[in-house]
């Protein structure tokens, strides 16, 4: 466990730039966000809103935070399956999920501890206000809730990953949910500004919880609220999800057939 | 003790068949059709520690696919086959402990990390003593000199360099059974040599079972004492390497150079009993059945005394034996 998550580090750290040149996806896009919404607020159309302009760049800067601490890219695993280059795990004393795990946590930390810095240098040389008062529980909280966001990210990415593998198109497949996913788990849009009672609904599923939940918990300080409700039902879906993996792997490498050589 | 019994494995492909052209793979989008390759069909046989094997056949013989099923990273389509006790396909930690595979054209090692960085993560999963993996990685990358490569990353490895770097990785946790699939492919002579000499050494050291497939059949002359030879997916010959080439190595060669072949020599020559000959120039090559090598050489000798300038008796080297026996397809 300690060396695979060592040994990525090392790994990640002999590419220096595209770790930084990857960062810079999020940081734009919480930038774009941030003169979209701040251009908004600026006319009479926001009086209405839900939100207040701080809360709204705390959303996005917990967002675009969140979008790099859980994406994960265990639906590689697809690729790998599909062009038979697992020949070189399938055949050593490892287990495929844990393996790809540890190597996203050690990436993502790495990764995180980058972004932080790079945001933190924007948001103060921009002089945005955004986190207001954070007390200790809503950071242990947002931690809590990050961990569960991270593990249903990585277990649906890998579900689907393999899913969109039986449909042959492994990519455009992948694009299109990943899209998906990220537009009803609060990534582009919060939930909240969503028509009815699709929050309501929404946090039945584990799209929830992977962006919209945990940047609430900064943003509308919804920690006063009952936690027990929400950490059950995400508690559900990564239980659920494990299951779910587990079996669609060993389903699938009964299938596995390399390739020739 | 049986360390390996395989009965009737076999293993078929499933592969979709491509379309051409655009309407027709259109509708492959909807309709898949697939065809069905037997790679390997009704394999029975049996290892016993100690054993080296060589896997003979030629491409697409199913050698590949043998030795995927025995490590357990394919599943047979049926029959069954037992390794060490387990089933490999059921792929326990116990069991993959005891294996190590070293595919030429596939890399078993991280390429974006340094063959040391390999060694210690392999070090990890296998759990191997501290004092064991350091003299065991020293000890060959010493013998096949590439230590000072050690902390290059993979990547940036010559082939040949790199295939040395995955023979050390394949013996650091002292694998029971060896499996490698064409390790000296581009290889210099002398580190194919090198090479062999590790695998054979390591094979005297313990009671490993070594299965090698490779097309240089010096290889498998030097490391193997037994043959499977595979062709179209069946098992054709299953045996010692002296016996097979006794049993199919039933003819010698007499080459004689002549001053002068006339139609006179010709005569005589096709009148002793031969199997065949070949004249070129000046150049005679007679092919014998082995047990009337004497009297036919005593017969040319004593006819063709005056012509002759040299005569000389050919016993088939055993690479070129296979060579031969596996181009031709005579093994039945
Ligand atoms: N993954 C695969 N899918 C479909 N057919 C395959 C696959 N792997 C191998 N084959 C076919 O099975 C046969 C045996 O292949 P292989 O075992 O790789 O041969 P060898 O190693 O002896 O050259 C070949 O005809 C090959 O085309
Ligand atoms: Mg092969």
């Amino acid at each position: 466990m300690i060396s695979i998550f060592l040994l990525e580090g090392k790994k990640l750290l002999s590419y220096k730039f595209q770790l930084v040149f990857s960062l810079l996806h999020p940081l734009f896009g919480f930038l774009v966000q941030y003169y979209l919404w701040g251009a908004l607020y600026a006319t009479q159309y926001a009086s209405g809103m839900s939100y207040s302009d701080d809360q709204m760049f705390t959303y996005y800067a917990v967002a675009s935070i969140l979008f790099v601490m859980i994406k994960t890219n265990s639906g590689m695993i697809a690729n790998e399956f599909k062009n038979g280059l697992l020949d070189n795990e399938l055949v050593r004393p490892i287990n495929l999920i844990k393996y790809r795990l540890w190597r996203s946590i050690s990436e993502r930390c790495l990764y995180t501890v980058f972004y932080l810095a790079m945001l933190f240098l924007l948001v103060a040389a921009l002089k945005i206000s955004a986190f207001g008062d954070i007390s200790l529980i809503h950071l242990v909280s947002f931690v809590v809730f990050t961990i569960l966001s991270f593990l249903i990210s990585f277990f649906l990415d890998f579900i689907t990953g393999l899913l969109a593998m039986a449909i042959d198109e492994v990519w455009a497949v992948q694009a299109i949910l990943s899209f998906i996913v990220n537009f009803i788990s609060g990534y582009y849009i919060p939930l909240l500004l969503f028509p009815g009672h699709i929050e309501a609904i929404f946090q039945f599923t584990p799209f929830y919880y992977l962006f919209y939940f945990p940047a609430q918990i900064f943003t509308l300080s919804r920690i006063d609220q009952s936690i027990m409700k929400p950490l059950l039902i995400a508690l559900f879906w990564v239980f659920a999800l494990v299951i779910m993996s587990n079996g669609i792997c060993k389903r699938l490498s009964n299938g596995y057939s390399s390739y020739a050589g | 003790m049986r360390s390996i019994i395989t009965q009737n494995l076999s293993r078929v492909y499933k592969s979709p068949v491509e379309k051409t052209g655009l309407a027709r793979s259109a509708k492959g989008l909807f309709r898949k059709e697939f065809k069905y390759i037997n790679a390997v069909t009704d394999m029975s046989f049996c290892a016993e520690h100690g054993d080296k094997i060589g896997i003979l056949g030629l491409n697409g013989a199913g050698k590949s696919t043998l030795i995927k099923m025995l490590c357990g990273i394919i599943a047979p389509t049926s029959g069954s086959v037992v390794v060490g006790g387990y089933t490999p396909f059921q792929k326990k930690n116990d069991f993959l402990r005891l294996v190590s595979l070293v595919a030429g054209n596939k890399s078993q090692l991280n390429p974006d990390l340094s063959a040391w960085d390999n060694f210690r993560f392999l070090k990890s999963i296998y759990r191997v003593p501290e004092r064991q993996f350091s003299e065991t990685a020293r000890k060959l990358t010493l013998l096949l000199e590439c230590a000072n490569l050690i902390d290059k990353q993979i990547r940036r490895l010559s082939f040949g360099e790199r295939i040395k770097m995955e023979i050390v990785a394949a013996l650091i946790h002292r694998p029971k059974f060896l499996f490698l699939d064409e390790p000296t492919i581009g290889l210099d002579v002398r580190s194919q040599e090198s090479i062999r000499k590790i695998l054979s050494d390591y094979c005297a050291e313990g009671d490993a079972v070594l299965f090698v497939t490779s097309h240089n059949l010096s290889d498998i002359v030097d490391l193997c004492n037994r043959i499977l030879v595979i062709d179209g997916g069946t098992l054709r010959y299953d045996g010692g390497l002296a016996a097979f080439c006794a049993h199919y190595n039933t003819t010698s060669e007499i080459n004689i150079e002549v001053e002068n072949c006339t139609p006179r020599i010709r005569e005589i020559v096709a009148g002793t009993g031969i199997v065949d000959c070949d004249f070129t120039g000046n150049m005679i090559r007679i092919q014998v059945e082995k047990t009337f090598i004497t009297t036919v050489f005593r017969e040319l000798i004593q006819k063709l005394s005056n012509d002759i300038n040299k005569i000389q008796i050919i016993e088939p080297r055993t690479e070129d034996l296979l060579k031969e026996l596996l181009i031709k397809g005579k093994v039945k």
